[in-house]
């Protein structure tokens, strides 16, 4: 079986999905969230907070005008996908996610069998060409227009050796003005409990982590404008609810959160 | 609502919902915002509240409202027990519940029935997302396979449709796949090439003794010595078609670097080959074969005499096609092409190794020396040439196959020079070519001998003719009944300067050998006629006809009929005095134009005689097909029955059928060489009708015949 494709290895997506409470996962995804969950209690919460970022981060875009939306590293689609809740907010909206992973893919393409103002493409984030000429893409996006950029708890995934920022500039420069970057990182900078000890469990996955602190993460912003709260942890940004926090200030910051705005 | 008051600690349902959504939002991700939950909520509670004041409480509600619950995605392990905690906190301090009887037990109904629904929808839909992530998962896999497939159907095109001739072979050297260009290439099918060992396809001829031959490098490459290898070498393809091909290998290895095959790619240069090598070739060497031609034959066989020690035994051997024209005129000249290529491989083949020359020197004859040749068993190497030679070989569908004549001549190196070996060679090739196809021989000296004075002879034809040495003598041909003579036969006798004399038979046949007998043709057309119409000016009586025989080479002349009408105008002689015999052998081979000179002959009013019938029935479809006058038994079935008369024998019993046959058709039958009366008696018995032999006459000059 091809490396894309692997029952066996627990994969990052999944994990996050059984972490809000899905069931898209299988017995090795549950066996490796709940060893995190083991040495890093507060990770579900961490995990809420941060899907609460990005429903009011999809809200805030869907406000400000934007009408097209593409999220790179979209993962599996569960509980509050983006086209779910931006096309609540507005029918008009379109959705292109990217995800190289093909379980995701597929499952993607399963939840937007009939959704003909969403779809979803297979790559690699750094392709940037690939994904913006892609006959999806140019199907969905005007790339004349604002488009929402998304890049939640991905860059997170990709080595410095990558040059992640490099690879956000890519997008940015291919983007109208007016559009916006939403990006999400998670960070060591609240150094909680096990943190390290997790981390460690995710060197045994294909999918290693790069965590960045605060600097690292706010250069992913240049060429973009901060609009407000600026990079918080995700739970401050615009909190709404008793939902969009945990009781655990480690947890509401565990990763980073910000949308910039291209002038 | 209850007109009753609230209870003491009274709750609105717009509180409890408050109180609700704010545990529940703590316990999963729910992608709502709070005003919208606690909307949500607020609604699901005024359900329960009429699902438990109702009478009996309505179970079905409180299912619908757990379903509603994990539709909504409240669906944390602690939702629901957070949830209910709310629930049976709240549920009875509201005050639209305060008038209900028993309300703390229709609460606990409605509550456990909810959780009890709440766990079959969560199960529900634990199990549809399994299926789904499953399914996701099977179609990830579909589609990586499919892409796959198209990546390998995409090779596979590039592969199969490459002009690049590919094979790739398993570390034993045996072809797993093959390309169609690679089959071409090797003159096979991809099937055929499939199975079999790669170093049989490969194979290198005029190899620099410095370079490996290409199964030497292949077997370095299999052996892992060489990691790759390029080069230029020759192919022996099925059809025993030389190939020039350039040519690489290299080792495919598995993901950890272990080789686990051979690739070979392969290109046809034959063309560009062969034109490099063209000029070079064109003085020395045949073009259609490529073997040395004649010319470097014959100055390697000069050049062999001369350097070998004189004791030395060197053979020559000729080998010429038994009936190639066949070939060439019945399937193509093509065919004929390839045939000759094939012959040239093969011969080649079978003296690959030994100091000895193939060569082509004419168009279906070869010649092939051999230097220091003691040993060898000349019979055997006449067998194996002729079995070797007489394997079919496959044009398109068709097999061809022809047998040779073998001319084989061993001789001492001193003492002889090579036009003398060779024509010695030809010699004894034309003697095995005499006996019938696939036949070969042995030179015999005093046969050669026989044969110098017989070529000497009909060399001197010629000139004898200018000279007037040649003259015709007429033999009576008679009625067996009365001894009447029907016609007078032309018979050609040579009176040599020496007094020696050459006969009627020997000097046609001498004359056929050579050729000559076609340019003979008119004029002893043209002599008998006019000896015959002075010797009619000497007589009174009722002209005799005139009988002249053709040999088969004149039956055949398309020019025939032209010469016979000439010598006819020239002379003044009609037509139908004239008898031309015709030899049946020269019919049987089948010659067309042989055919046509009959019938149009007969047109002319000439009675046409088919000479040499045998005792067998086989002739007689001419007599119906031909406008044939007489027939003339073979000169040796009239002696062996001269040898035994009486009707014992066979061929006795079969003539006396045939001729009874023959005349039933109206045609005359005539017997040569009637020499007694006894055998006169026999045919005359038998049924023939006329006769010619001593008994009737000996042939004699114009005036004294009659």
């Amino acid at each position: 079986m091809p490396s894309g494709v692997d029952q066996v290895m627990p994969n990052a997506a999944r994990v996050y999905d059984y972490w809000l409470d899905g069931a898209h996962n299988f017995a090795a995804d549950r066996a490796l969230a709940d060893k995190i969950q083991q040495v890093l209690p507060g990770i579900r919460d961490a995990i809420r907070v941060h899907r609460a970022f990005l429903r009011r981060a999809v809200q805030f875009l869907v406000d400000s005008g934007i009408r097209q939306f593409l999220d790179v590293g979209s993962g599996i689609p569960t509980v509050g996908n983006v086209h779910e809740i931006a096309q609540r907010a507005n029918p008009e909206c379109r959705v292109v996610y990217v995800d190289k992973e093909s379980v995701a893919v597929a499952h993607s393409e399963l939840l937007l069998a009939g959704n003909d103002r969403a779809a979803v493409i297979q790559a690699d984030l750094r392709d940037v060409e690939k994904i913006l000429d892609h006959p999806q893409t140019k199907r969905l996006l005007d790339l004349d227009q604002p488009v929402g950029l998304l890049m939640l708890a991905v860059l997170h995934f990709v080595p410095d050796s990558w040059d992640p920022a490099g690879i956000v500039a890519r997008y940015r420069d291919r983007l109208a003005s007016g559009s916006y970057v939403t990006l999400s990182h998670a960070t060591t900078d609240g150094s909680p409990a096990g943190l390290a000890e997790a981390l460690r469990f995710y060197e045994q996955t294909p999918e290693p982590m790069y965590l960045r602190g605060y600097d690292e993460v706010l250069r992913f912003f240049a060429g973009f404008e901060l609009v407000e709260s600026g990079l918080v942890g995700c739970a401050f940004w615009r909190p709404s609810g008793p939902g969009d926090s945990c009781n655990s200030t480690e947890m509401n910051a565990l990763a980073y959160a910000g949308v910039g705005r291209k002038p | 609502m209850s007109a009753d008051p609230p209870a003491q600690s009274g709750l609105t349902v717009a509180g409890l919902a408050h109180v609700w959504a704010a545990a529940a939002s703590q316990t999963t991700y729910l992608p709502v915002s709070g005003d919208e939950l606690e909307q949500l909520l607020t609604r699901l509670i005024n359900r329960l509240v009429t699902a438990v004041a109702a009478a009996p409480t309505d179970e079905q509600a409180a299912i619908e409202v757990a379903a509603e619950l994990v539709a909504r995605d409240l669906t944390g392990s602690s939702s629901i027990s957070r949830s209910l905690e709310v629930l049976e906190d709240g549920l009875p301090r509201l005050a639209e519940l305060q008038h209900v009887g028993q309300r703390g037990a229709a609460i606990s109904r409605v509550l456990s029935t909810l959780a009890g629904g709440y766990a079959e929808v969560l199960r529900q839909r634990t199990l549809d997302e399994q299926a789904e992530v499953t399914q996701a998962l099977l179609q990830a896999k579909l589609g990586t396979e499919r892409e796959l497939w198209i990546s390998e159907a995409r090779f596979r095109q590039v592969f199969s449709e490459s002009a690049v001739g590919i094979a790739i072979s398993d570390l034993g050297g045996t072809v797993v796949t093959a390309n169609r260009a690679f089959a071409r290439i090797v003159g096979r099918t991809v099937d055929d090439v499939v199975g079999t060992a790669l170093p049989k396809l490969l194979y290198s001829a005029d190899q620099p003794a410095d370079e490996p031959t290409l199964g030497e490098a292949y077997h370095k490459l299999a052996s892992g010595e060489l990691t790759q290898f390029r080069r230029q070498g020759q192919l022996t393809a099925a059809s025993d078609e030389v190939a020039w091909i350039f040519l690489a290998g290299f080792l495919l290895h598995d993901p950890e670097g272990v080789p686990t095959h051979h690739v070979i790619t392969t290109e046809d240069i034959t063309e560009l080959h062969l034109l490099q090598q063209e000029l070079g070739r064109q003085g020395l060497h045949d073009r259609l074969t490529g073997l040395p031609n004649e010319y470097y034959f014959m100055s390697r066989l000069k050049d062999a005499l001369e350097a070998a020690d004189p004791s030395a035994m060197i053979t020559v051997s000729r080998v010429n096609l038994d009936s190639f024209s066949v070939i060439n005129d019945g399937i193509g000249v093509t065919a004929g092409d390839f045939l000759l290529c094939s012959i040239a491989a093969r011969l080649q083949e079978l003296f690959a190794g030994e100091r000895a020359m193939v060569a082509r020197i004419a168009s279906d004859d070869f010649a092939i020396l051999i230097e220091d040749d003691t040993q060898r068993d000349l019979s055997q190497l006449a067998a194996t040439i002729n079995t070797r030679l007489s394997e079919p070989v496959y044009f398109g569908n068709q097999g061809i196959a022809v047998s040779v004549g073998i001319g084989l001549v061993r001789r001492r190196a001193g003492g002889i020079s090579a036009g003398e070996l060779i024509r010695a060679a030809n010699t004894t090739l034309h003697r095995a070519k005499r006996v019938g196809p696939g036949q070969w021989d042995l030179y015999d000296m005093e046969y050669d001998i026989r044969q110098r004075e017989r070529c000497q002879l009909a060399a001197e034809i010629p000139g004898a003719w200018e000279n007037g040495e040649i003259d015709v003598h007429y033999q009576p041909l008679c009625r067996l009944d009365d001894g009447g003579i029907v016609a007078l036969a032309a018979v050609l006798r040579w009176e040599r300067a020496d007094g020696s004399v050459v006969g009627h038979s020997d000097f046609l046949e001498l004359a056929e050998q050579t050729g000559l007998v076609v340019s003979l043709g008119q004029w002893i057309l043209e002599k008998t006629c006019s000896v015959h119409v002075q010797a009619l000016n000497h007589r009174r009586e009722k002209p005799p006809l005139l009988r002249v025989d053709l040999t088969a080479q004149l039956s055949q002349d398309p020019d025939l009929v032209g010469v016979v009408r000439a010598a006819l105008v020239a002379t003044g002689l009609g037509a139908q005095q004239l008898w031309l015999g015709v030899p049946l052998t020269a019919l049987t081979r089948g010659h067309g134009d042989v055919v046509d000179n009959v019938r149009t002959l007969a047109e002319l009013g000439i009675k046409i005689v088919l000479i040499g019938a045998q005792a067998d029935h086989g002739y007689l479809a001419y007599l119906e097909d031909l406008p044939v006058g007489a027939v003339e038994i073979a000169p040796d079935i009239v002696a062996r029955i001269a040898g035994r008369p009486g009707n014992d024998l066979l061929v006795a019993r079969a003539i006396r059928q045939v001729i009874s046959l023959v005349r039933s058709t109206g045609v005359t039958v005539i017997v040569p060489g009637v020499d007694t009366p006894e055998q006169a008696q026999w045919w005359r018995d038998a049924g023939a009708d006329a006769a010619l032999g001593t008994h009737f006459g000996f042939p004699a000059p114009p005036f004294d015949s009659h």
